[in-house]
């Protein structure tokens, strides 16, 4: 509540062009920031080009802030979008790595439960740009189909469609990763 | 592997990486950026307060000499149209008729049969020579004076050795009947033929078709005469030159160093007077009551700064106040209508204000720098002070019905010389009823 309200203070100083309060916010929500950038970026690159372009956006635009909401999902909305929009050119391009999906009912691997952040992140970039979006978005973030598709400007249909192909593609990748590693090690 | 599952491993695999700190470098580039959208939107905030600005000033320079245009053409009008009118002089056509007539009887003379008939070559011829009862054919830019000669009465006519019962047929009777009067009434005589039967024509020598058709004669000048066409100038709409009384209520906010508290509210009569549809000159009369409290000593409410005597050496001065400050302000004003939008018209103006500050008390407050307890000095201030500033209007007013308008104004007072007093500069908001009287 104090953290809310310390916040909105900054956010205050932030509306009427104080530097000082808008570095004070950069550096606190850096971090947090760049974590969901890369989730939804092809590179390391990407994802800090999309936090800078984020921040720039919520600095321009924080007088649209209502400081009624609470401010961390006003941010993270900012932050997907500028990724998405980022993004948006290479959704129709082709799938760079062709592995057979798995789609099986049975539980979670062993190997995938240990799995590294780091690996999933190079298995996510792996899938085409329209699959990484539709997975990180549902599977990550819990938006519903319908938000996903206003989003990413699709049907529904495509989203479900896209969201199946991306954790089989996904889930093929890491466990061939995995495979590779045991083999390795 | 179920898909829920898998969806619950990311999501949890996410929520729990490390953050990374941010870069120096990063926060540098952002500010460079922020600083060039900054200078970018002042840059075009300004662009759009200047086109605003010379949008106004040339609006309103083009309504100037429009305005002084139509005020000097309002003089020449009138003296114009009556020469136009006589211009048009209607007997044009009543000449043209009877020109008509005496060539078609001299030509019949020199023409054969079935010969076209040539104007040009038209001779005035009389038994007696006479060559005024004849006259040439005249054209459209005949003057008066020539109009007026070639106007024939029947008595010429009989003098050029014309049968005079031939001559007055059915074509030309009403012209001889109109010659003794005026030039108007002659136009009226004139009604539109379709044709002139050849038998009606005077001594019918074988010319079988009119050579002009009967609607030739008869001249647009004549129908637009009887039912003159309307002007297509827009009729400006007369400004009412009366003084119009308004009841105005104020309230100003009062700028001064210190400033705890400022603030006037006042009620009067006002008396405003179009000069034109676009310019009014305006003068009010109000009493006013002003608020005041500051930490600053500086500036007293009074105009000649006395200042308050102290309890003693212990204390220090924290504020003083006023509570009720009586004023009378008189102001003088101009303003301009800059734009309307639909009913309402917006103005812009300056003017001029004088306030005098009737008996007042005034409180100042001191504090003891050992009790810190409070020790009120009372002065009374005698005497009626003066004070004059320029006021910049900026007001809207609408039309409540035929006779009753509802306006509000934003006043904004500036000292016409640095004095130490509350009043010096204020911002104020403005209501008023105007009865049209």
């Amino acid at each position: 509540m104090a953290q809310q309200e310390e916040i909105l203070r900054i956010i205050e100083r932030c509306q009427k062009g104080d530097r000082h309060a808008q570095f004070t916010l950069y550096s606190s929500f850096y971090g947090w920031c760049l974590a969901i950038c890369r989730r939804y970026s092809r590179s390391e690159e990407t994802a800090e080009e999309c936090v800078q372009d984020g921040f720039f956006k919520v600095f321009t635009k924080i007088h649209q802030y209502k400081t009624t909401a609470p401010f961390k999902p006003w941010l993270k909305t900012i932050m997907i979008r500028t990724c998405i929009d980022h993004q948006r050119a290479h959704f129709k391009e082709p799938i760079q790595v062709e592995l057979e999906p798995v789609h099986d009912e049975s539980g979670i691997p062993e190997a995938l439960v240990n799995i590294e952040v780091e690996h999933l992140l190079f298995g996510l970039r792996q899938l085409s740009p329209i699959y990484q979006m539709t997975l990180t978005l549902y599977a990550i973030e819990g938006y519903e189909y319908q938000e996903i598709a206003n989003m990413l400007d699709v049907s529904i249909g495509s989203v479900k469609s896209n969201l199946f192909k991306a954790r089989g593609k996904l889930k093929a990748l890491l466990t061939n990763l995995k495979e590779k590693e045991t083999h390795a090690g | 592997m179920q898909d829920k599952d898998f969806d619950s491993l990311l999501k949890r695999k996410f929520e729990h990486q490390d953050l990374q700190e941010y870069q120096e470098g990063k926060w540098a580039a952002l500010t460079d950026k922020l600083d060039a959208f900054d200078h970018k939107r002042n840059a075009r905030s300004k662009l759009v307060y200047a086109l605003v600005l010379a949008t106004l000033l040339l609006g309103n320079l083009a309504w100037l000499f429009s305005w002084l245009g139509n005020s000097s053409n309002r003089t020449s009008k009138p003296l114009e149209a009556v020469v136009k009118r006589d211009t048009l002089f209607q007997t044009i056509h009543v000449v043209r008729y009877d020109t008509l007539y005496r060539t078609i009887i001299l030509e019949s003379k020199f023409t054969g049969p079935d010969q076209p008939v040539n104007f040009s070559n038209t001779r005035p011829i009389s038994t007696k020579s006479n060559s005024s009862a004849f006259p040439p054919a005249i054209t459209d830019s005949l003057q008066i004076s020539e109009i007026e000669r070639e106007t024939t009465s029947r008595q010429e006519i009989k003098d050029a050795g014309i049968n005079p019962t031939m001559a007055a047929s059915s074509t030309e009777a009403p012209i001889l009947a109109a010659q003794s009067g005026n030039y108007k009434d002659k136009a009226n005589v004139l009604s539109p033929l379709k044709s002139i039967k050849p038998e009606s024509l005077p001594l019918n020598l074988g010319i079988s078709n009119p050579l002009i058709p009967a609607a030739n004669l008869i001249s647009k000048d004549i129908l637009q005469e009887q039912n003159p066409p309307q002007s297509e100038e827009p009729v400006e709409k007369k400004p009412s030159f009366h003084w119009q009384p308004m009841w105005v209520n104020g309230a100003q906010a009062l700028f001064f160093p210190g400033r705890l508290e400022g603030y006037v509210l006042n009620t009067g009569l006002q008396l405003e007077r179009n000069l034109s549809n676009r310019i009014a000159l305006g003068g009010s009369l109000r009493f006013g009551l002003a608020s005041a409290e500051s930490s600053d000593i500086s500036r007293l409410p009074s105009l000649d700064n006395t200042a308050p005597v102290q309890p003693g050496p212990s204390y220090t001065f924290d504020h003083w106040d006023v509570d009720f400050m009586p004023l009378v302000q008189y102001q003088l004003y101009g303003h301009l209508r800059i734009a309307s939008l639909g009913k309402t018209r917006l103005m812009a103006g300056a003017g001029t204000q004088w306030i005098s500050t009737l008996p007042y008390q005034i409180d100042y407050n001191y504090i003891h720098l050992d009790r810190f307890d409070e020790e009120d000095v009372e002065f009374e201030k005698n005497t009626e002070t003066r004070w004059q500033g320029l006021n910049l209007l900026l007001q809207a007013e609408r039309p409540l019905g035929k006779k009753v308008a509802l306006g509000t104004r934003l006043n904004g007072i500036v000292p016409h010389r640095p004095l130490q007093t509350v009043l010096d500069q204020s911002l104020g908001l403005d209501f008023w009823l105007k009865f049209r009287l």
